[in-house]
């Protein structure tokens, strides 16, 4: 774990209330961000994200973990998955979906929302935001596994623990999300290559 | 090298999990297949692009923060520990009163208990004329007989 990551923690633990403050602000961004991508909107996004702080505080003492931002991106998977699961009862879904994982598609793959939005679509045309748009039609096992080696740089031995899958499904997931943004941003790359000495 | 190979490694290499033993053939493998580079150049560019960074609003972090300061675990006190040292000195008073008075409590039991005893064996204004008159010279006692009968 990262040094200054256990200070904190090991401050906190021992009455600092305010020991956790630089690690609120040190992951507030990636974790923040990969929650607002797997989620539907800000407002889902800033529950979760919310929650997910408040869980890891209340569970601090249990905290075994190599790293802290993974034990959160953690926690904010459980927490995404469960708000699936309740979004889906809410329109009664249940009889479109018979297990959580099934064959090759999982439960978040079947409530996937594939395309890019009106909104996106009125975004900008740089490079950054057209990888934005394309990993929003990725399903979201390959986009989780996606944004946790982006914004978390999380290791895959780490995802394939968070996603409860071997490091081989992991790294398939990946190569799936890179080979469908190559494709969808196939103009963009070749500009970039042909820009390239 | 198959290609779906070598990209995995890429992948591996990226993250920091390769083995230190395959980087060789793999840079073999992209010195000859374009496809493979053209495949680490996107894995590149989307670590260049991809994190543009979302931030949650101030309130959230706010909240968060607060909530933090509640479920802190109490913070050890000093005064929580000043009752080891009054403790060990009011033992160690203890300890040191007993070495000296026990001894002299069973210094002689026997001859303390029949001491006892004998006054105990007395009638009851004999044992209070034993008390009074107990550690007086005969002299005191003479004097006491006198002015008793001279008072009566």
């Amino acid at each position: 774990m990262d040094k200054s990551d256990t200070d904190c923690i090991n401050a906190y633990l021992g009455g600092n209330a305010n020991a956790l403050e630089p690690l609120v602000e040190k992951y507030k961004r990636p974790l923040y961000s990969f929650i607002l991508k797997m989620t539907e909107g800000k407002e889902d996004a800033e529950e979760i994200f919310q929650e997910t702080w408040f869980r890891a505080l209340k569970n601090i003492h249990k905290f075994r973990h190599d790293h802290f931002l993974n034990w959160l991106f953690r926690i904010a998977h459980n927490l995404v998955i469960d708000r699936v699961r309740r979004n889906r009862k809410n329109v009664s879904l249940q009889s479109a979906v018979g297990s959580f994982e099934e064959g090759d598609r999982t439960l978040e793959d079947q409530l996937a929302a594939p395309g890019i939005s009106p909104a996106e679509e009125a975004g900008g045309n740089g490079l950054g935001e057209r990888i934005g748009q394309a990993v929003e039609t990725l399903s979201p096992d390959q986009k989780e596994v996606f944004l946790l080696r982006m914004y978390g740089d999380v290791p895959f031995k780490e995802i394939a623990k968070i996603q409860n899958c071997s490091i081989n499904t992991c790294l398939a997931r990946m190569q799936y999300a890179l080979a469908k943004l190559r494709s969808l941003l196939k103009e963009e790359y070749e500009e970039l290559q042909e820009a390239m000495p | 090298m198959k290609c779906n190979h070598a990209e995995r490694l890429i992948l591996l290499q990226d993250s920091g999990e390769a083995a230190a033993g395959k980087t060789g053939a793999l840079a073999a493998h992209l010195h000859d297949c374009g496809d493979c580079r053209q495949f680490q150049h996107a894995l590149m560019q989307a670590h260049g692009n991809a994190a543009a960074l979302a931030e949650p609003s101030a309130k959230v972090v706010l909240d968060i923060l607060r909530e933090a300061r509640l479920a802190a675990p109490q913070r050890k006190s000093a005064s929580r520990f000043l009752w080891k040292p009054a403790f060990a000195a009011t033992a160690a008073a203890v300890v040191v009163g007993l070495v000296f008075l026990v001894p002299a409590l069973l210094s002689n039991p026997v001859g303390m208990e029949l001491v006892v005893t004998a006054t105990q064996l007395m009638e009851p204004e004999d044992q209070i004329v034993s008390v009074m008159y107990s550690g007086l010279s005969e002299d005191d006692l003479a004097f006491n007989f006198v002015m008793t009968y001279e008072e009566g």
